[in-house]
């Protein structure tokens, strides 16, 4: 993996926005972390990235619940995007529930993770992410 | 009256009187008589024909004993030798002969030539009856017996025409009836003489005369009628004293028979009448050689004797009369009954006719009898029918075809504000609003004309108007009364207003409460979920803080970020605990046979780490397969395995007996006990409520309990506990049986 592995969290809570970023921090996450505080925000931050693959995210991390436009509405705008439809989508939120990890799936999102609410076990979930999609996976080339 | 009960039950009585009475009288005057004439006609025949037997039996043993006589070895030799020693022999034979038949008059043998000179005689002497050999014999070849037998052949006896026995040409006293059989008798072809035997037919005749029946009486006639064996001695024989008393006199029927018969082979009995008697004659030929040589065999019968039994039925004739007459009189008494008996019906049904319904009417119910119990049973529905249509607060009333109002009841004058009188006859639209009676009188009309069920046998509910033009909804049933030539429609209303507002009520109430168990539920979830996050955040950063200042805190700051930390996670938990008891109504899938063995062992499974650092030593027996939700049980089990484990006895390693049975209605009992310190019976129904807890040293959210109550309850079950301080705690869960038995 190189350095400009590149990540799009997608998170309306700010409080939950720097958990994940003292985490990356912490685990001393080799990748670039973006943040977009909601839906609107995130397709906007793609949309500027349109014209530059190569600053293309290539993980995306996605809350549910968000105002203006929820995770699964920023779902379906990506599968039905060309330029952006093969980037994998992790969705990471509160729920638990098992009707948002059905539906999650169904609006094609690549993974389901349920955000701890312990800070070690928080720090553990984003290790193990890292070490899947980026060292266990190959993820599709943005180029 | 015409065509009335009364008229016909005397229609029918005198009828079937007077039908009786002429198919008797018809009988009996047409056929009777004549049928009693026939039949003593056939009785006469038969007791001529009897006589005929007997004298033909007679006339066979005379002939038998002649020929006897005509084959004696000595009149053989007498004739052959001629000499007195065989003459004296055969007079002796002769002579003893005579003795020993009494009714032999005389036995002669006659020379065949020579005149007919008699060769050998022995006469019987009257008065005494005594037997000689005759002194004196004489030629009779004159006599018709000799001319008539020297004709005959061997074997052949010919009887004589009775006549009286005369002696010297004198009838000798007392009169006697004879009959001479006479025979020939032959030697080597020739004929050498004539053996005669003169037989006094006294007992013969006499008994011919004997009759069966007394009240007849027998005559036997010669063939020319004259009689030759009377009741009256004086009547027989008188041609024999140039005088006549013949058969003929009283019957002259019988003179044509008398004239014909000699052309005649067969002779049938003859019948004849005269005004006192009637008689049968019957000619019998009795000697073959002569066939116009005839008795006749005459019964009589007084007409009076005869018709005796047609008296008897004169006499009936009479009862019969009498009867008819009585019939006559009980069809009049019938028909004076019948009209007493018709009077309470034809009462009964004038009053009847008209009444109408819930109308009290006075019927003759105590009058005795059918009429009486057929007017009580009337009352009894009638009134029956009144106390139900002045006492029911329905509205009963009567339509007609064309929807015309016939009665109304009190129920519908409270109803609808109108009186009786008011509204019957009026259309029953009065009784609606516009729309609604264009609905109903559609219905009516498709109804009448076979078309559509016209509501009837069914409840309906519509909007009715009252007098004063208010309207109220109604349920409405209809019943058809088909009578014999029309149909009415009885219709039972009954006022819903109240019903509908409760309804309304009702609902509304349903739907507040349903809207606010989703708050509720939806309340709950938004608790319980959307708390998550900021609690997150209170967790993990008091968590990052600790970790990253630690350093730079006294003791007493870190015991009060350790108090924000606990805080946080007991509301973690108890958020936690909220969602589940809340999603818990929200289970949709079936139910399904659990296996409570297996899923305990599962259980136990998942609760491995506890149980291994508590030392916790389970056991179960005789766990049924049941009825239910597989992950709610697995969770009821859990929490009780768990509550036993955490709120057990610090100084012992907890025991948990697990355990089933069946109780008597065939649902399943099921048990978890442990040995922990017991629970305070003050508390035994708080523990099952939401958020209570007993022991507060330990963790715990207190939903547990309440949790595992919804569960059971789910299942139609209950939960209860028995515990007391130091003697361990059950919990006893009673499921219902499922729709699969246990195993």
């Amino acid at each position: 993996m190189t350095e400009t592995a590149r990540v799009l969290l997608v998170e309306d809570s700010p409080s939950d926005a720097k958990l994940v970023e003292i985490a990356v921090e912490e685990l001393n996450w080799i990748n670039k972390l973006d943040v977009a505080e909601d839906g609107e925000s995130a397709i906007a931050y793609l949309e500027s990235k349109r014209s530059h693959p190569e600053l293309t995210p290539h993980l995306i991390l996605l809350d549910l619940n968000m105002p203006r436009m929820n995770g699964f509405q920023v779902l379906d705008w990506l599968k039905a995007d060309q330029d952006f439809k093969l980037i994998p989508v992790v969705v990471l939120t509160t729920s638990s529930s098992p009707e948002d990890v059905n539906k999650a799936y169904q609006h094609s999102a690549s993974s389901f993770i349920s955000k701890p609410s312990d800070f070690s076990a928080f720090v553990d979930s984003l290790h193990t992410l890292e070490e899947y999609w980026f060292k266990v996976s190959r993820l599709p080339s943005t180029e | 009256m015409k065509g009335g009960i009364l008229y016909r039950i005397t229609l029918l009585c005198t009828g079937l009187v007077l039908t009786t009475a002429l198919v008797e009288a018809l009988w009996v005057f047409r056929g009777f008589e004549d049928q009693l004439v026939d039949q003593c006609f056939s009785e006469l025949k038969a007791e001529t024909f009897a006589e005929e037997v007997r004298l033909r039996a007679r006339l066979q043993e005379f002939r038998q004993d002649t020929l006897f006589l005509v084959d004696l070895p000595s009149l053989d030799s007498f004739l052959k030798t001629r000499s007195p020693e065989k003459k004296a022999r055969l007079e002796n034979i002769f002579l003893e002969l005579a003795k020993n038949k009494p009714h032999y008059l005389q036995v002669r043998v006659l020379e065949a030539s020579q005149d007919g000179l008699e060769l050998v005689r022995v006469d019987r002497m009257t008065p005494d009856g005594s037997v000689r050999i005759a002194p004196d014999l004489k030629p009779k070849g004159h006599r018709t017996y000799f001319q008539e037998t020297v004709s005959l052949g061997s074997g052949d006896v010919s009887f004589s025409k009775i006549e009286l026995n005369r002696e010297e040409g004198q009838i000798s006293q007392p009169p006697t009836p004879v009959l001479r059989a006479s025979s020939p008798l032959y030697r080597e072809g020739k004929l050498v003489a004539i053996l005669v035997v003169n037989i006094d037919a006294t007992g013969a005749l006499k008994r011919l005369q004997v009759s069966p029946n007394q009240a007849d009486v027998l005559f036997t006639t010669d063939s020319t009628g004259e009689f030759v064996a009377h009741p009256d001695p004086n009547k027989t024989f008188q041609f024999e004293y140039g005088r006549s008393a013949s058969i003929q006199e009283s019957f002259p029927e019988f003179q044509a028979v008398f004239e014909s018969a000699s052309n005649r082979e067969t002779l049938e009995p003859v019948l004849a009448r005269n005004e006192e008697s009637l008689a049968v004659l019957r000619l019998i030929a009795y000697d073959p050689n002569t066939p116009d040589r005839r008795l006749g065999l005459v019964a009589s019968r007084s007409l009076s004797n005869v018709l005796a039994a047609s008296r008897n039925v004169q006499h009936h004739n009479q009862i019969y009369l009498a009867a008819t007459v009585l019939a006559l009189l009980g069809s009049g008494l019938g028909a004076l009954l019948a009209r007493q008996i018709a009077a309470p019906f034809q009462s009964m049904t004038a009053k009847l006719k008209d009444v109408r319904a819930g109308e009290k009417v006075e019927l003759p119910v105590k009058v005795g009898g059918e009429a009486g119990k057929l007017a009580r049973a009337f009352h009894g529905l009638l009134e029956r029918e009144r106390a139900v249509l002045n006492t029911a607060a329905d509205a009963i009333v009567t339509i007609d075809s064309e929807g015309q109002l016939l009665a109304f009841n009190l129920g519908a004058e409270k109803m609808f504000g109108y009186k009786p009188e008011e509204i019957v006859g009026e259309n029953v639209a009065s009784l609606m609003p516009e729309e609604v009676a264009a609905e109903h009188n559609r219905h009516l009309s498709n109804y009448s004309a076979g078309r559509g069920t016209g509501g009837v046998g069914r409840v309906r509910e519509l909007i009715a108007k009252k007098k004063d033009g208010t309207l109220f909804p109604i349920e409405l049933s209809v019943g058809e009364l088909r009578l014999n030539d029309r149909t009415q429609f009885v219709g039972i209303m009954r006022d819903i207003t109240e019903r509908k507002q409760a309804e309304v009520a009702l609902r509304r109430s349903h739907e507040s409460l349903a809207r606010s168990n989703a708050e509720l539920e939806q309340f709950a979830h938004v608790a319980s979920h959307d708390l998550q996050g900021p609690l997150r955040s209170i967790v993990s950063f008091s968590q990052l803080l600790q970790r990253r200042c630690a350093h730079k805190l006294d003791e007493k700051e870190v015991e009060l970020l350790n108090f924000i930390i606990d805080g946080a996670s007991r509301m973690r938990e108890l958020t936690r605990d909220i969602l589940d008891l809340a999603s818990l109504g929200k289970e949709a899938r079936e139910k399904e046979e659990v296996q409570l063995g297996g899923l305990i062992e599962k259980t136990i499974k998942d609760l491995k780490a506890d149980i291994e650092i508590s030392e916790a030593d389970i056991e179960w027996r005789d766990l049924p397969t049941v009825w239910g939700y597989p992950s709610l049980l697995g969770q009821l089990f859990m929490n009780l395995i768990q509550n036993s484990i955490k709120y057990g006895d610090a100084e012992e390693s907890p025991q948990i007996r697990i355990s089933g049975r069946v109780d008597s209605e065939g649902g399943h009992i099921l048990e978890v006990s442990d040995n922990g310190p017991g629970i305070d019976k003050r508390y035994h129904n708080l523990i099952f409520h939401p958020f209570q807890r007993v022991d507060t040293t330990k963790d715990g959210t207190g939903i547990g309990l309440s949790l595992c109550k919804k569960i059971v309850e789910r299942h139609g079950g209950s939960i209860s506990v028995k515990s007391a301080p130091g003697s361990g705690t059950t919990f006893i869960i009673r499921l219902p049986s499922g729709p699969i038995a246990a195993v």
